[in-house]
């Protein structure tokens, strides 16, 4: 019996020599294969390129920044980006009774103090490299997706800003970024579909239950 | 013209250099995950993936809920390494000496080790070379480049018969559990597809001569599943080698070995 | 069943030798020296009411609802979501250390004048009052409802809240240390921020825009300006 030879079927050594014909369907089938996996590569690359480079950015920014007195970069935070103290508490992950102390003159930590400059150098960051977003406080503030709670303010709060400047820069959908975040987003940061806010009649806002269709 | 034993050939004619290692079914590498996780460890190498289809299960009826082997190549798409559950694979179509090829399955095997292999059942190294020379086209016409011995058969003609096409097959047994089946012959076409995942080196595929060497160990009487030991396994290949390298140079003649080492013009 | 916080600690905005007076009252707030009907002796008590709801213009209501609040066993964390439903517990309340917790079944409502600053001993966050109400609701309703869903309605009055705070910390406490009266000053500046909150000249008012999450860092920086252009 004859010995199945090395290397059977792979697809790379067909057993009997044929004539293949140059530009068969499948032929260029497999060209645009190549040609997509070799796009596909290129911007894995690239994206992992960019991301060592931001951080990189935003690091050195930081530290510029942390050269100024913690006051100065809150009140910064606060008054000229106008965001909130409750926000800034929750993007530094810092209690709010820690953030209130920091307003009535306690001294601000070294660690903290650094996470102060790292915000404002990332609000920097958002601004130069997405002229798309007039307000990068409201920004923050906004959910990610209508299927979701979650806000970028969230996202920069559990540390992943490569993936808040991709959504801020449209090279991600807000699906994806979600999927990206964690692939059962859906049942823990979904919206409650039993519920809908509404405005009453009041002129206030009040939880409703959704109407099924 | 005398042959060095360990020439290579700056321009050599081999369209592709096969490994295979058959193993008993492993069901870690049946499974997709785990195949990922190999080629986590080669992805620097091989960075491109695809599920394998049509990988032909010579042994026994895929176990049920198991997984198409996976295959990596690497960015030149010359090199691909296929992962299955009863196979490991590696090819090259842009061979320049055995050196470079053992470090790519050292590297392979390596990755692979990491999952419970119980041994294996068939070390194969096959070489196939497709010679093509402008102007020979005729299998008569390969008269002079390759020994008399491959062309033999053209002698049956009867006078109002032309061949058009001469192959055969030998299988040579080195020792008990050695082998190398040389297929030969003066074709039209292609044995390496070009519509395959690898690149080629040539894309012609008109007349050729084909030498395909394929040296295997194997024990027939399966009277004992070696361990899966890297070391052992580049050894037995190395000695597979060998038989493959006089085979090669004894079918083809100083003409060809010159034109091997000259660059074509 | 309910939500817990990540910590203890999460669910205070202030405590104790935290605590001024330039934080309005709010919901959350616990007071001490309350009289809550039918009781003998004075005690400590937590607002109940809504943001929403406890205020008409920039006064509070005559009468706010409160639950008292009362020595606890400790609730470990775990055990907010579904254990000890009818009270929102309330660690380390004191300097004492020693755990408290309202009782979600006895409101009882009481006039708001009685609730004196100088006897506030904590504020809530924005989670531990978000965390109150479900409890509440529950309690109330056997409904659980997202906190996201909590936050989402009352967002806009907790912003306006935290606003009016950063406005008496800027223009209320310096005319105190200056010897003006607490009272006094609270109540003028109350009257402003409510005024500079409810203009509509030209559109929507700034208290209407903190409905909108879009428009409320806009609105704190326009509140920001207009206290730099006071101070000034």
């Amino acid at each position: 019996m004859t010995p199945e030879p090395t290397g059977t079927g792979t697809g790379t050594i067909t057993e009997t020599a044929q004539r293949s014909a140059p530009g068969t369907v499948e032929g260029l089938v497999r060209k645009v294969s190549e040609v997509r996996d070799e796009v596909r590569i290129v911007g894995e690359d690239a994206e992992g390129l960019h991301g060592t480079l931001q951080s990189h950015a935003l690091e050195a920014r930081t530290a510029e920044l942390a050269q100024r007195e913690a006051a100065s970069l809150l009140t910064e935070l606060s008054t000229e980006r106008g965001l909130s103290w409750t926000l800034i508490g929750k993007l530094l992950g810092i209690s709010q009774t820690s953030v209130r102390k920091w307003r009535r003159g306690q001294t601000v930590s070294p660690e903290n103090w650094r996470q102060i400059a790292k915000l404002l150098a990332f609000l920097e960051t958002l601004q130069a490299s997405c002229p798309t977003i007039c307000d990068q406080a409201s920004w923050l503030e906004m959910r990610i997706s209508d299927e979701s709670t979650l806000t970028p303010a969230d996202l920069y709060a559990m540390g992943r800003y490569q993936l808040l400047l991709d959504l801020a820069g449209l090279r991600y959908a807000p699906h994806e970024v979600l999927a990206a975040l964690d692939p059962k987003w859906r049942t823990k940061y979904g919206v409650d579909d039993r519920f809908q806010v509404v405005l009453g009649p009041d002129g206030e806002p009040s939880i409703v239950i959704r109407e099924q269709p | 013209m005398t042959v060095s034993k360990n020439e290579i050939y700056p321009y050599p004619p081999v369209e592709v250099v096969a490994f295979e290692l058959r193993i008993p079914h492993s069901l870690a590498l049946a499974d997709r995950a785990v195949q990922a996780q190999v080629w986590q460890r080669l992805r620097e190498r091989l960075p491109i993936t695809q599920p394998q289809t049509g990988l032909q299960v010579a042994i026994g009826a895929p176990m049920v809920g198991a997984q198409q082997p996976l295959r990596m190549l690497d960015r030149a798409r010359t090199e691909s390494v296929v992962i299955g559950a009863e196979t490991i694979v590696v090819e090259n179509t842009s061979y320049r000496c055995y050196e470079d090829f053992c470090e790519l399955l050292r590297e392979v095997l390596s990755a692979a080790s990491t999952h419970e292999i119980a041994g294996f059942t068939r070390i194969g190294l096959r070489y196939i070379n497709e010679i093509r020379i402008p102007g020979v086209v005729a299998p008569s016409d390969w008269e002079g480049l390759v020994h008399p011995a491959l062309l033999a058969g053209g002698g049956l003609c009867h006078q109002d018969m032309s061949v058009q096409r001469l192959t055969g097959e030998i299988e040579y047994a080195t020792s008990t559990r050695h082998s190398v089946v040389m297929r030969y012959g003066s074709f039209q076409g292609r044995v390496v597809n070009l519509d395959g995942p690898l690149r080629t080196r040539t894309s012609e595929s008109g007349p050729a001569f084909l030498i395909d060497l394929d040296s295997y160990w194997e024990d027939p009487a399966r009277i004992e599943l070696p361990e899966f030991s890297i070391q052992e396994i580049m050894s037995t290949t190395s000695e597979l080698r060998a038989p493959i390298h006089e085979l090669f140079e004894v079918a083809i003649t100083d003409v060809l070995r010159k034109r091997f080492r000259e660059e074509p013009t | 069943m309910l939500d817990s916080p990540a910590s203890e600690d999460e669910i205070y905005l202030a405590r104790a030798g935290d605590i001024d007076p330039y934080r309005p009252v709010c919901q959350g707030d616990v007071f001490a020296e309350v009289q809550l009907p039918g009781e003998s002796s004075r005690t400590c008590a937590m607002v109940l009411s809504h943001p929403c709801a406890m205020r008409a213009g920039p006064r509070l209501r005559a009468r706010v609802t409160v639950v008292p609040v009362s020595e606890h066993q400790a609730i470990a964390l775990a055990q907010w979501t579904d254990g000890h439903l009818r009270v929102m517990p309330l660690p380390d309340l004191r300097e004492d250390g020693r755990p408290h917790a309202a009782n979600l079944e006895e409101p009882a409502t009481i006039a708001s004048g009685s609730l004196a600053l100088e006897e506030r001993i904590a504020s809530l966050s924005h989670d531990g009052i978000t965390l109150l109400q479900q409890r509440y609701i529950h309690n109330h309703s056997r409904l659980s409802v997202p906190l996201t869903m909590l936050y989402e309605v009352s967002a806009a009055v907790l912003e306006e809240l935290e606003l009016q705070e950063s406005w008496n910390l800027a223009l209320v406490a310096p005319a105190v240390e200056g010897g003006s009266d607490l009272a006094a000053c609270l109540d003028q500046e109350a009257a402003a921020f409510d005024e500079l909150l409810s203009a509509s000249a030209d559109g929507p008012s700034l208290r209407e825009l903190l409905k909108t999450p879009r428009a409320r860092a806009d609105v704190r920086r326009t509140i920001n300006a207009a206290i730099a252009e006071r101070i000034r």
